[in-house]
């Protein structure tokens, strides 16, 4: 008799449990927004979210009295899920661009451009969904010790006889492999796109053996540290965090891959006024002036004047002396081909 | 006829069977659940399809990662046997105190996190790290020993270490040493005692043990992502590659679906060599 009552009771408990979780997703959503009291920022964790609450979050709160959670790291397929499932728990997620170009009005909101001011951006770098949040690029990372006389560009990066050595590439897609590859082979920046994979493929074989793969930002950050590869390609905000601990690397500015993370408010977003006033503060010239005082990513806000030392300001993509030696990855293609590109990549990259 | 199963039923709530009930009932609501809705997905792309099915043959990946998941799975189960007979072995040997302290060394990966764990394996094993800078010294020269087959199957292996000693010492303390002892005195060579007497008697713990590892290791996913190149890939990464960049439900569906197949395959397999009754009986510490 004992045993079953145990067994009803545990039983109970996890039906009241399910049924709990059901209770507290069908209250929501409820809530005016003008009401607001906390609202949910989601980043990508580490040094970067940390700067983001220095710069961003913590004056914010300060100023409008509401609580701002921190929440992360980023997950497309969590915001799909909470999207569809109607009850979103972020109000502000830091992005990837391809995200919401891809998803506009599906799985992200548009923004409301009253609230948000893009006239101190790059135009490029926006659209209905999206607005930058700060902006690094793709650099070829080499170290200093080893090739005195450093290479120029993504063709000296294929080029083993000249430059021999263990190379590195992000295992991503869109990781600026493809068009590392494809400069590497002689195509003109402005006939990137569309991405000729089998030839950047090709290119890719010539140098398979000497080159190893990293999957996140501090694995990149470890191998120029460690000295396990002789160049890569990398984020400049890692790179500039190895040589401050002391790696014997630089980046080579020539043919560097712009790139940008977005704000994204999800689709039915409860705080959808405040996110929208969240986004015109976080984007402004002061928040973005901070922001690179904390961490070494450029302002997106042509107003922002960050104070920082010769080394961070070395490794920001808006000092004088690199513009227009870069290039920018093309987000609208992107978005459209991110799918199929990492169908291909993996199949290469695994095979 | 109708009351018979009312009965046995009721019997069994109240028997030691309701005991597990809870944990069933959780399995169901936070495990079964989930996965039939996976599974679900995987067919409705929206109405009842097979494509995502077909697209895993076509797409120049699945299979390759898929056949490469099994071989690796195999490779670490024979690595773990090799490894562990003679350990388990030796613990059904020593003095108890001894066997206390061998104990504790197999039982010392639980006690700590699996991340933390493979990432000291990267920090030993790495071009200019521990290893390497000792093979050096000693003029080896530096060995490729992450980012490939090596790096994997050694990381796996230490995890997995433990599932196949615990079962093997389990099995293996059952056996009554005196039958060794008879067949040695019968003129019998200890190689061929041990061939036909100690090994066969020891099949149910290598069969148990063989199942818990290689199925576990199906599913690995940190440790080849982190000591592996994408040329370890496994399953699991592809799943999550489906999942987080390409928002597949779908595709992650079907393969998780082929993963399980795999996986009842494998044991079926298994039962056919032992009973299952016997193998997992004799990963229970008492009987």
């Amino acid at each position: 008799m004992l045993r079953k009552k145990v067994g009803l009771v545990s039983m109970g408990c996890v039906v009241a449990l399910g049924l709990a979780a059901c209770g507290s997703s069908s209250d929501a959503g409820t809530k005016p927004a003008s009401a607001t009291t906390s609202m949910t920022f989601v980043s990508f964790g580490g040094a970067y979210q940390a700067a983001q609450k220095k710069a961003m979050s913590d004056p914010y709160a300060a100023a409008n009295k509401i609580t701002m959670n921190q929440d992360g790291p980023t997950d497309y397929a969590k915001i799909k899920a909470m999207v569809e499932a109607g009850n979103v728990q972020w109000d502000v997620v830091d992005a990837d661009p391809f995200f919401p170009i891809g998803n506009c009005d599906k799985y992200a909101e548009k923004l409301d451009f009253k609230v948000i001011d893009t006239s101190k951006m790059n135009k490029a770098f926006v659209s209905d969904c999206e607005v930058p949040s700060m902006t690094y690029s793709y650099v070829l990372m080499y170290n200093t010790k080893k090739y005195p006389n450093p290479p120029q560009n993504w063709h000296d990066f294929f080029d083993t006889t000249k430059f021999p050595g263990k190379r590195a590439l992000q295992n991503a897609a869109q990781g600026g492999g493809y068009e590392a590859a494809l400069l590497a082979d002689g195509v003109p920046k402005d006939k990137l796109y569309p991405l000729d994979y089998a030839r950047a493929e090709k290119k890719l074989n010539t140098i398979k053996k000497n080159l190893v793969f990293w999957d996140t930002g501090a694995q990149s950050q470890q191998m120029m540290e460690k000295g396990e590869v002789d160049m890569l390609l990398a984020w400049t905000g890692r790179g500039y965090n190895a040589v401050k601990n002391g790696a014997t690397f630089a980046p080579q500015w020539n043919q560097n891959m712009a790139v940008y993370d977005v704000f994204i408010v999800p689709k039915g977003s409860k705080n959808k006024v405040a996110a929208m006033k969240f986004i015109a503060y976080a984007t402004g010239a002061e928040a973005q002036a901070k922001l690179t005082e904390q961490i070494p990513y450029a302002p997106i806000n042509s107003d922002a004047k960050p104070k920082t030392d010769a080394l961070i300001t070395s490794f920001l993509p808006t000092q004088p002396e690199v513009a227009g030696k870069g290039i920018v990855q093309d987000q609208q293609w992107w978005a459209k081909n991110q799918d199929a590109a990492t169908q291909k990549w993996t199949a290469w990259a695994a095979g | 006829m109708a009351k018979q199963p009312v009965i046995s039923l009721r019997r069994a709530v109240r028997g030691p069977a309701g005991l597990i009930l809870p944990a069933l009932a959780l399995l169901l609501v936070v495990m079964v659940w989930p996965l039939l809705q996976l599974l679900y997905r995987s067919f409705m792309t929206p109405s009842f399809s097979l494509s995502k099915y077909q697209d895993l043959f076509t797409d120049g990946v699945s299979v390759t990662i898929l056949v490469r998941t099994v071989v690796m799975s195999a490779i670490v189960t024979v690595v773990t046997l090799l490894l562990a007979y003679p350990y388990a072995y030796a613990l059904t040997k020593v003095s108890h105190r001894t066997r206390a302290i061998m104990m504790a060394l197999v039982l010392l990966p639980f006690w700590t996190s699996l991340m933390a764990r493979t990432f000291a394996w990267l920090v030993l094993l790495q071009d200019t790290g521990v290893v390497n800078s000792m093979l050096k010294a000693v003029g080896i020269g530096s060995l490729a020993l992450i980012r490939n087959t090596t790096g994997v199957t050694l990381g796996m292996t230490q995890v997995l270490l433990p599932f196949m000693v615990l079962p093997l010492y389990s099995t293996m303390s059952k056996i009554d040493p005196r039958l060794m002892t008879a067949a040695v005195s019968l003129g019998a060579p200890f190689r061929v005692a041990f061939r036909r007497i100690y090994l066969p008697l020891s099949m149910p713990g290598v069969v148990a043990g063989a199942t818990l590892v290689s199925i576990m290791s199906l599913g690995f996913y940190i440790t080849p992502q982190i000591l592996g190149s994408p040329q370890q890939a496994m399953i699991s990464q592809l799943i999550a590659t489906k999942i987080d960049r390409l928002l597949d439900f779908g595709s992650a569906g079907a393969l998780s679906a082929v993963l399980i197949l795999v996986t009842l395959v494998l044991l079926g397999l298994m039962s056919r060599v032992v009973k299952p009754s016997e193998a997992l009986g004799s990963t229970g510490a008492e009987e």
